[in-house]
């Protein structure tokens, strides 16, 4: 298991989307782990996290009202969520846009 | 009890009703699966002065008609006892039934007693006290994932499953009575299940206009203002999303019905995967609009664009679907607009034979 790849600490908004993602994911898969060790290109439903797609669906509303953010309204229009990154990158331009 | 978790096949992604309907149709169909997959459609009663909730139907064809004279019906009593023999009696003369159960009951359903549905459990055999059951379907639900079910329940647990955890909502009724695409009675009892009877004439044919909004166009809009507009209530809507989830489910399975056509250009296939995809962001778009909503940030537009999504993406199928003998687009419906408003006529209104 890799750890957290470089690239995503993009600031102080970026590391702390980063950090609010990787919690719930660890939370949603019921894990006890630190969060911080989780990989940015980890999947979301693969051999460590198990986040359904009901279990996304309850994460980004928790996401929303950690981060005081609003999700683009075409998160549901053909996007593909697929790793912790993908979903990191969707909450952090949420959050640069600003709550609406 | 005893059995196992089954294989999922084509038809346990269909819907709570649709998946042991498709295999216990395998019994009378050539080809149970395709005839759904080729009669899929959305229908919406919108709901009339009266009534809680809209009125789903799901398949353009009477699915209750077994064709040569013979029908299937609900049957209902609060006896146990007749229950089991009934069931026995009907798994006697013809191989199989299929029984209301309700999730909530169901050993091997997650789901929790106040999240119970009905759905269709298939019965195929029976052993002294011991009944064989099949539940095909397999799904994720909110309470976790359903795996498909092979196994034997004893008396005791056959009733239990067949006993609702609480009375059936509204929209429960309104399911149960359209399971077959036309409103058919559903009678009162604490038990129930299909039986086959002699019928002297074909089904009817599963309803339209007016009342009904049957056009894909009149179906949508109606959707986005029962969730977008200034009436939209996101209690009552969670009460229906289950229902935009299966026509999803069943959308779904009619592409990827034809998906799997030999001979099929690779950008067809794209297209009609593109199509599945965007029905699958429908329940998530809506649940997440109405879980907004309940606290108190509503997103319509998230609504209209998962809508604008959809359109785009079946858009390039719908030639595909009627080259193969798929249910064409059916033409607007006469009344416009005005239909949508109008209350439900008599093919809407529930029967007097339905339970109150």
């Amino acid at each position: 298991m890799s750890t957290v790849q470089p690239e995503a600490a993009t600031g102080a908004t970026g590391d702390r989307v980063l950090a609010a993602v990787k919690r719930v994911v660890v939370r949603e898969s019921r894990l006890s782990l630190d969060p911080a060790t989780v990989p940015d290109d980890e999947p979301l439903d693969g051999r460590l996290l198990r986040v359904t797609s009901l279990g996304l669906l309850g994460m980004l509303i928790r996401l929303e009202d950690d981060l005081d953010a609003t999700l683009p309204d075409d998160i549901f229009a053909g996007r593909e969520i697929h790793t912790v990154a993908d979903l990191a990158d969707l909450v952090r331009a949420a959050t640069q846009a600003g709550p609406s | 009890m005893t059995g196992s978790a089954g294989t999922r096949t084509p038809v346990g992604e269909l819907s709570c009703y649709t998946a042991n309907l498709a295999r216990y149709l395998g019994g009378y169909l050539p080809d149970a699966p395709g005839h759904l997959a080729r009669t899929v459609r959305l229908a919406v009663r919108p709901a009339g002065p009266g009534q809680e909730c809209p009125g789903f139907s799901h398949h353009a064809v009477a699915l209750c008609d077994l064709g040569a004279g013979r029908h299937l019906a609900y049957r209902g009593t609060d006896d146990p006892d007749g229950f089991r023999t009934r069931l026995g009696d009907e798994i006697a003369g013809y191989g199989a039934a299929l029984v209301v159960t309700h999730t909530g009951a169901m050993p091997w359903s997650p789901a929790r007693p106040e999240q119970s549905a009905p759905h269709f459990t298939l019965v195929t055999d029976r052993q002294g006290d011991r009944w064989r059951v099949v539940d095909t379907f397999g799904a994720l639900l909110p309470a976790g994932p359903q795996e498909p079910y092979d196994g034997w329940l004893t008396d005791g647990q056959l009733v239990d499953c067949a006993t609702a955890p609480g009375p059936l909502r509204p929209e429960h009724r309104s399911r149960l009575a359209l399971a077959f695409g036309l409103p058919v009675p559903v009678p009162a009892g604490r038990y129930r299940w299909l039986a086959v009877v002699a019928a002297d004439r074909p089904a009817a044919p599963p309803p339209g206009p007016p009342g009904w909004l049957t056009g894909t166009a009149e179906v949508r809009h109606h959707l986005r203002d029962l969730w977008t507009g200034p009436a939209a209530d996101p209690a009552h809507l969670a009460r229906i999303v289950d229902d935009l989830w299966a026509a999803a489910r069943h959308h779904a399975f009619r592409y990827t019905h034809l998906m799997r056509r030999p001979g099929l250009a690779d950008r067809d296939r794209e297209r009609l995967a593109a199509a599945v995809r965007a029905w699958q962001d429908v329940p998530m778009a809506l649940r997440f609009a109405v879980d907004s909503a309940l606290r108190g940030r509503p997103r319509p537009a998230v609504v209209h664009t998962t809508f604008a999504q959809l359109d785009r993406a079946e858009e390039p199928v719908t030639g595909l679907l009627a080259t193969h003998g798929y249910l064409p687009e059916p033409a607007p419906d006469p009344g416009g607009p005005a239909a949508a408003a109008a209350p439900a006529g008599p093919a809407g209104t529930p029967s007097s034979e339905e339970e109150q």
